[in-house]
């Protein structure tokens, strides 16, 4: 009973109204999936985790539940934001990455992408999606997006360690209809980036 | 928190209300209602089975004033104002300036009052049993 005590400090409060704010979160998501690249705005969290960003914080609540392992970086780590997750979704938590339907980085410098799982040739939805918390979604290296979803051709400029997802995203993408999807966050922004999606350097 | 589970739904909400100098509360899960499966096992010790369906309305909230209290509710029925009480009692014991006058005022007159039921329930059952021990003395 102590440890569950322990747990408990300072437990953060989770939607205010929980059955509509995750169906517009959830909407948020897909329309972001749908609309690669484009910046779309999730329900505000009033009490993320400490260094969580709140459409992060929202989107964990929205798609975890008791069917959903989840696997957290390093940075993600820690008893507020697992007694977070624990308290609103049930979900338990992968010892490894590859176990895991739902990754969370708070850094994705630290990441190996080919950890995740990908899915299998009769489930390929049955695949990790991968949630990364950046800097911001604008002002870093910019990228130029193509494909389902894109009319022409998508700019985005995410600001926050991503070298190494650009690096794994060619495989990723060779991998189609297998591989995970992404998901960028920061604020109450969200980039989607289903595995669907060609990602080239901007050439000025 | 079973005292407090347990109880008519009508006294744990007239015993919270008489209580005064209650903390402020924010929720961490508002009360909802849903069912959960229950599960026995044969005697205690059998194989597990499913016993039903069960209706529960739970919430959680945390005290304002003291960072790590969180009380929990889980209460048969869809009584939201009854999870609300519990919860709030279930808060207030873990909390050392409020938990003696919740327990002299709330929990000790509810177990009292469950007793009593408890016993007048025996008491009934006792009334009708049957004593079979002259029919076995008869065969030997």
């Amino acid at each position: 009973m102590a440890a569950v005590i322990q747990d408990a400090a300072g437990l953060r409060a989770g939607f205010g109204a929980p059955v509509l704010e995750s169906q517009a979160c959830f909407s948020a998501l897909m329309r972001a999936l749908a609309f690669p690249g484009r910046v779309t705005q999730a329900p505000t969290l009033a009490e993320p985790p400490d260094g969580w960003p709140s459409a992060l914080a929202a989107a964990a609540l929205t798609l975890l539940d008791a069917d959903t392992p989840v696997w957290l970086d390093e940075n993600a780590r820690s008893p507020g934001a697992e007694a977070f997750l624990r308290f609103h979704t049930g979900a338990p938590f992968a010892a490894k990455a590859g176990a895991a339907r739902f990754a969370i980085l708070l850094d994705p410098r630290s990441a190996d992408f080919t950890d995740f799982d990908i899915g299998t040739d009769q489930y390929p939805d049955r695949s990790a999606t991968v949630l990364i918390a950046v800097d911001a979604l604008a002002g870093g290296p910019r990228s130029v997006l193509e494909g389902p979803g894109i009319k022409t051709s998508q700019q985005i400029a995410p600001k926050g360690g991503l070298s190494g997802l650009w690096e794994a995203w060619p495989r990723n993408r060779a991998l189609y209809p297998l591989g995970f999807d992404a998901f960028l966050f920061a604020g109450d922004g969200v980039i989607g980036l289903p595995r669907s999606v060609k990602r080239t350097d901007q050439r000025d | 928190m079973g005292v407090l589970a347990r109880a008519p739904a009508d006294r744990l909400t007239a015993l919270m209300a008489a209580l005064g100098g209650k903390p402020a509360t924010d929720w961490l899960r508002r009360p909802e209602i849903g069912a959960v499966m229950t599960r026995g096992r044969a005697g205690g010790t059998g194989d597990a089975f499913t016993l039903g369906e069960m209706t529960v309305t739970r919430c959680a909230l945390r005290l304002k004033d003291h960072v790590g209290i969180v009380g929990h509710a889980y209460v048969q029925g869809r009584d939201v104002a009854k999870a609300e009480a519990a919860a709030l009692a279930d808060a207030m014991l873990q909390c050392e300036a409020y938990a003696g006058s919740v327990r002299a005022a709330v929990v000790e007159p509810l177990r009292a009052e469950e007793a009593a039921r408890r016993l007048r329930a025996r008491r009934k059952a006792g009334a009708t049993k049957v004593d079979f021990f002259t029919m076995v003395r008869a065969e030997g």
